[in-house]
């Protein structure tokens, strides 16, 4: 329990640490809420209803960032500089420190997404209340979950960080600006709607919107669990089939 | 196997695909030994640790790390071991106290300040606990390895090319270190390919070549048996060394990769 505590610790440090990474998970979702919600305080609608719409949009951008942009290049860079090779040399069951790594990259997903439903409470007048607030946090730490094995994933099929920060960038952008997120999917064609709405973001998002405004989901909430379970299950797939402590180069 | 054998290496033989990169090695490193692979990139030498490690499975043979089986006990031979490997790997983003508690940490052992800057002290990076490893030069990293080697008080070290890319200067400061391991009681192996680093250090030399141990002694006595005459003009200049033994037995120049050199098994 102690060397948990004392990984949990560590983990949690280099990632405080992290001045660039702290940037993509603080300040850049934060800035983009308020950004988006200011633009669109004039367009008659009322500031909660926007602000609350791209809060969830934000949160699920958040959880993917952490999990496609940060555990994926995280875990390769790691690798490459030998660190993963250096752990697995010492007698420590994998179990630990995956568990270790888990607890902290969903206690800062779960920071972070506090940090941006304060905000939006405190500038926009969003008020959710804890019946929408403890199912809203269980959909996060679902979709953390669901992004962290998407990470891994993509670090597992990557030979090298460089790679992996490129692979995840060719998958993270399509995914923001195609996911319903912060821009609604019904200003997309319809071929390209049919297709992006089975996206692991749209279908987090389609589960989280309803809980958090009045908004209808576009597909029943067993189906956006089972995508994403789907997801979930084809990322653990491919971590089996590719992990490798040690770099290719 | 005596109770002075630490490290037990019978017929071991690993493949990578259809590659043999350590080829049938049997070797025992004895009790309170600095022992060196010596061979050029690409002979195996970091394989051998890796498979000694529990790392790399190997195709055929056995290894046994002070009694224990790697294939069977490899939990119970990781506590033994202190390791440091070809890459210096440190948490960037950690202080260099913090590595140390970490790494401590991952053998379930939690010491505490005082014994972590004791530990800092011995290897000359007591004023650099608050640093971190990117603001190290080279040869304070290779220390921090070191310190991070021993950080379980392990019976066995294995360093992996521990003075690879150090200037003169840092690479004496790391032969200290590892001294003073051997002064301790430590057994230690590592692996090199400078003739030099081999003469200084160590009590015994396995010269490795294509995966396989072409010769085994004292560096003085590898000298004697292998080393050809020195012409008279060059023996003015130096005395023999294992550089000779090397391009005797194995026809190159150790600086020179295996032919068949894979970066894999470098």
């Amino acid at each position: 329990m102690r060397r948990f505590a004392i990984l949990t610790r560590m983990f949690g440090l280099m990632n405080l640490r992290d001045r660039e990474a702290l940037f993509w998970y603080f300040v850049f979702p934060i800035g983009l809420l308020l950004v988006l919600g200011a633009a669109n305080l004039g367009s008659g609608a009322a500031p909660g209803v926007v602000a609350a719409w791209l809060m969830a949009g934000v949160l699920v951008m958040n959880i993917m960032t952490a999990g496609l942009a940060g555990d994926a290049t995280w875990l390769a860079t790691m690798r490459d500089r030998g660190v993963l090779p250096r752990l697995r040399a010492a007698p420590l069951p994998v179990t630990d420190l995956v568990a270790a790594y888990t607890v902290v990259r969903l206690g800062l997903v779960m920071l972070q997404s506090a940090l941006i439903v304060t905000v939006a409470m405190v500038v926009f007048g969003v008020r959710p209340g804890w019946d929408t607030l403890i199912p809203a946090m269980l959909v996060t730490l679902v979709g953390g979950v669901v992004f962290l094995l998407l990470g891994q994933a993509l670090a597992a099929a990557s030979p090298t960080a460089s790679a992996a920060n490129v692979l995840s960038n060719m998958i993270y952008f399509p995914l923001l600006f195609l996911s319903n997120l912060v821009i609604g999917i019904d200003a997309f064609p319809d071929w390209l709607e049919r297709i992006a709405q089975w996206s692991p973001a749209a279908l987090l998002v389609d589960l989280l919107r309803p809980i958090l405004t009045s908004d209808q989901a576009l597909h029943a909430v067993w189906i956006n669990l089972a995508g994403l379970l789907g997801y979930g299950v084809l990322a653990l797939l491919v971590v089996a089939r590719w992990f490798r402590w040690e770099s290719r180069v | 196997m005596t109770h002075d054998v630490m490290i037990d290496i019978q017929d071991l033989r690993v493949k990578f695909g259809n590659h043999t990169v350590v080829d049938g090695l049997s070797l025992e490193i004895r009790r309170g030994e600095v022992f060196g692979l010596l061979g050029p990139n690409g002979a195996g030498k970091t394989t051998i640790l890796a498979a000694i490690q529990g790392l790399r499975r190997p195709n055929a043979g056995t290894i046994l790390v002070d009694g224990l089986d790697v294939a069977r006990e490899p939990f119970a031979v990781k506590r033994r071991l202190g390791v440091q490997l070809q890459k210096t790997a440190f948490f960037p983003m950690l202080r260099v106290k913090e590595m140390v508690a970490l790494f401590a940490a991952l053998y379930e052992q939690f010491p505490s300040p005082q014994e972590i800057a004791a530990l800092l002290a011995r290897f000359g990076l007591e004023s650099k606990a608050e640093a971190r490893p990117g603001q190290l030069s080279g040869g304070q990293q290779q220390r921090l390895a070191l310190a991070l080697a021993v950080v379980n008080s392990p019976t066995i070290v294995l360093l992996d090319e521990p003075t690879t890319g150090l200037d003169p200067q840092a690479k004496r400061g790391v032969w200290g270190a590892i001294e003073r391991l051997r002064d301790e009681g430590r057994t230690v192996l590592l692996t090199t390919h400078s003739m030099e680093e081999a003469q200084v250090l160590c009590d015994r030399v396995g010269i490795i070549d294509a995966g396989r141990l072409v010769a085994l002694g004292t560096p003085a006595a590898l000298i004697e048996r292998h080393a050809p005459p020195l012409a008279a003009a060059e023996a003015a200049r130096r005395e023999p060394n294992l550089e000779d033994v090397f391009l005797a037995l194995a026809g190159r120049r150790l600086a020179e990769p295996a032919e068949d050199y894979v970066a894999d098994a470098a």
